[in-house]
């Protein structure tokens, strides 16, 4: 043997492999399993589901195709479309569309609801974001439901390439992106991209099943001005006024803001599918610290109880200036307060409160030619502020 | 001197010096008692009358305050980007005070030239004779940087206003109210921020 010949160890190589192999095997497996969407129980007021397709033919069998559910009460009256999960990073938004199939039963006109809008946008995260795959919430017994924490954007994987500049359906130029944006991708095309394609399906339903309100829920980085409000179309301004001096007065320390929809900011569904259907339409936003450009490490504690230490401190760092700067009439940073201001916290359960409180509200204060629509069995704000979210999901499905 | 003291004549200008002592303390008494704290609304009688004109400035809450009013019981008409013009045959005009975060800079309209549109309403306004009051819902959200100067604008000119809770923290309202010595309603709910404008319209 040579002096200085390497020490052949067959035992440690291939054991190096085998440990390799398994663990190349073990993330292939929890990799691809991003690409399985959290169950939703179809609630007692559930009347049937239907792929999105159904109003898109080209949009079955691809990752843009989404369940949407159907609660209809069999009497004549106001028609609603709610959309949750429209961008999936926004966690609020599924977790509240998943209490509403799960609890919302229609006693007048027709809902219907989907849960993942964005399908394709579930099944990856952002690049560098270091987002978690899935988070979990506990229910009263102790059985736990987890729920997808995907992207803002669709999965390259399904789309691909991105532009170097997007031009949306509206004719605005965006970021290339902006392409995989579902919120900037309306009207829709139905020959354009899979994102423009779900845009136009959407638009489709809106306009085929001759839906009166749309409402699109969403949430956005505490520190960004356009936090807490409700931000409508021209049409649906009078709607959205009405419940908002309602839900101020119902429910103590409610607070929200009404926006009006830029005529000139265009992709979005506020404004888009107020142009281009007959519907009223919405859009609700909520504080989101995992969204923020302030947060820390993304932790569950963070997506699902709105805790997160750099944000505190920032809260303590703002305090500071303000004090030192002698100036009482500096404003806040963290428009998503108060929350909890004591604790710097944006808790799930009141975000999904705060979301589901407006859905019930715009709904009962629908004005529709048909009549009036009457969604019953959501839990109010209180109820889920104080049971906690978890009491009002089903059993887990696999149990 | 007994006899003096008992004359109708002395009574009666001891009465009369009286009243003349009470004339002199009371309002020194009150305007003792006006601390920066204490209640601006002097008067929160009808001051106003319909139609009304409903617009903004800063373009936020427009819409909210038209609500506020037609559940008053007063016929009011919104005009976002209203003009002089818009005044013709209306009553009282009656702003929404507040920046929006999605109507300025994302619609394309200039904080400058939206201010310029407020100060031009409100002079025409003024220039007709017509009252202004300027009401602000938005909270604290509704205030500091964006919004402020259009707040400003509103204040120096309005013959009252009615601010929610959550606007007047800074007590920015109270002070406009207390140096030009106008009625100011600060209202918990939107419930009383309805009773408040019903009870300043005739």
């Amino acid at each position: 043997m040579e002096p200085n010949a390497p020490t052949q160890h067959p035992g440690l190589s291939a054991a190096l492999l085998a440990a390799g192999a398994a663990w190349i095997a073990a993330a292939a497996v929890l990799f691809g399993s991003a690409h399985t969407l959290a169950p939703v129980v179809a609630g007692p007021g559930v009347t049937g589901t239907v792929p999105l397709s159904t109003w898109h033919a080209p949009l079955a069998e691809t990752p843009g195709d989404t369940v949407v559910y159907r609660f209809d009460s069999g009497q004549e009256g106001g028609r609603a479309l709610i959309l949750f999960g429209t961008h999936p990073n926004e966690p609020a938004s599924v977790v509240a569309g998943t209490v509403f199939m799960e609890n919302a039963v229609c006693r007048a006109g027709r809902v219907y609801a989907l849960a993942h809008a964005n399908a394709s946008g579930f099944t990856h995260g952002d690049p560098q974001e270091a987002y978690l795959q899935r988070f979990e919430i506990e229910r009263p017994d102790g059985s736990r439901r987890w729920f997808n924490f995907g992207s803002r954007y669709t999965n390259p994987i399904h789309q691909w390439p991105d532009p170097t500049l997007h031009v949306n359906p509206a004719g605005q130029i965006l970021a290339g992106v902006d392409a995989r944006n579902l919120n900037r991708c309306f009207p829709g095309r139905p020959d354009g991209v899979l994102t423009e394609q779900v845009a136009w399906a959407i638009c489709e339903l809106v306009r085929r099943e001759e839906i009166d309100l749309v409402v699109d829920v969403h949430e956005a980085a505490p520190e960004y001005p356009a936090v807490n409000v409700m931000i409508a179309h021209e049409r649906a301004q009078t709607l959205a006024a009405t419940a908002q001096i309602l839900l101020e007065d119902m429910i103590p320390g409610f607070a929200i803001n009404l926006e009006q929809s830029p005529q000139a900011l265009r992709g979005l569904s506020h404004r888009e599918i107020g142009d281009h259907t007959a519907a009223q339409a919405i859009l609700l936003e909520s504080a989101n610290p995992s969204q923020g450009r302030l947060k820390g490490r993304t932790t569950e504690t963070q997506v699902v109880d709105g805790s997160d230490p750099a944000y505190q401190w920032a809260y303590q760092v703002q305090l500071q200036r303000t004090a030192s700067n002698g100036d009482s009439n500096e404003r806040p940073l963290l428009r998503g307060l108060p929350y909890d201001t004591a604790s710097v916290t944006y808790p799930m359960a009141v975000r999904v409160a705060r979301h589901l409180a407006c859905v019930q509200e715009f709904i009962a204060n629908l004005e529709s030619p048909r009549g009036p629509a009457t969604v019953e069995g959501i839990p109010s704000y209180q109820e889920i502020v104080e049971q906690g979210i978890g009491a009002f999901l089903a059993p887990p499905p696999e149990s | 001197m007994m006899k003096v003291l008992q004359t109708p004549l002395f009574a009666l200008l001891a009465a009369a010096a009286l009243v003349l002592a009470l004339a002199v303390a009371l309002p020194a008494q009150e305007a003792a008692d006006a601390t920066p704290e204490a209640d601006a609304t002097p008067s929160t009688g009808a001051i106003f009358h319909g139609p009304v004109l409903v617009t903004t400035v800063g373009r936020a809450d427009g819409t909210i305050v038209r609500v506020l009013c037609q559940r008053a019981g007063i016929d009011a008409t919104l005009v976002e980007d209203a003009s002089p013009e818009s005044l013709a045959g209306m009553g009282t005009l009656v702003v929404a005070m507040g920046g929006s975060t999605k109507g300025l800079g994302a619609a394309g309209v200039d904080s400058d030239a939206e201010i310029a549109r407020g100060q031009a309403i409100l002079a025409a306004a003024a220039s007709a004779e017509i009252p202004v009051l300027g009401v602000h819902v938005g909270g604290e959200p509704r205030r500091g940087e964006l919004s402020d100067p259009f707040c400003q604008v509103v204040v120096e000119v309005a013959d009252a206003l009615v601010v929610k809770q959550g606007g007047n923290l800074d007590q920015f309202f109270t002070r406009a109210a207390q140096a030009r010595g106008i009625p100011l309603i600060e209202v918990e709910t939107n419930g009383a921020a309805i009773e408040a404008i019903d009870g300043l319209f005739e």
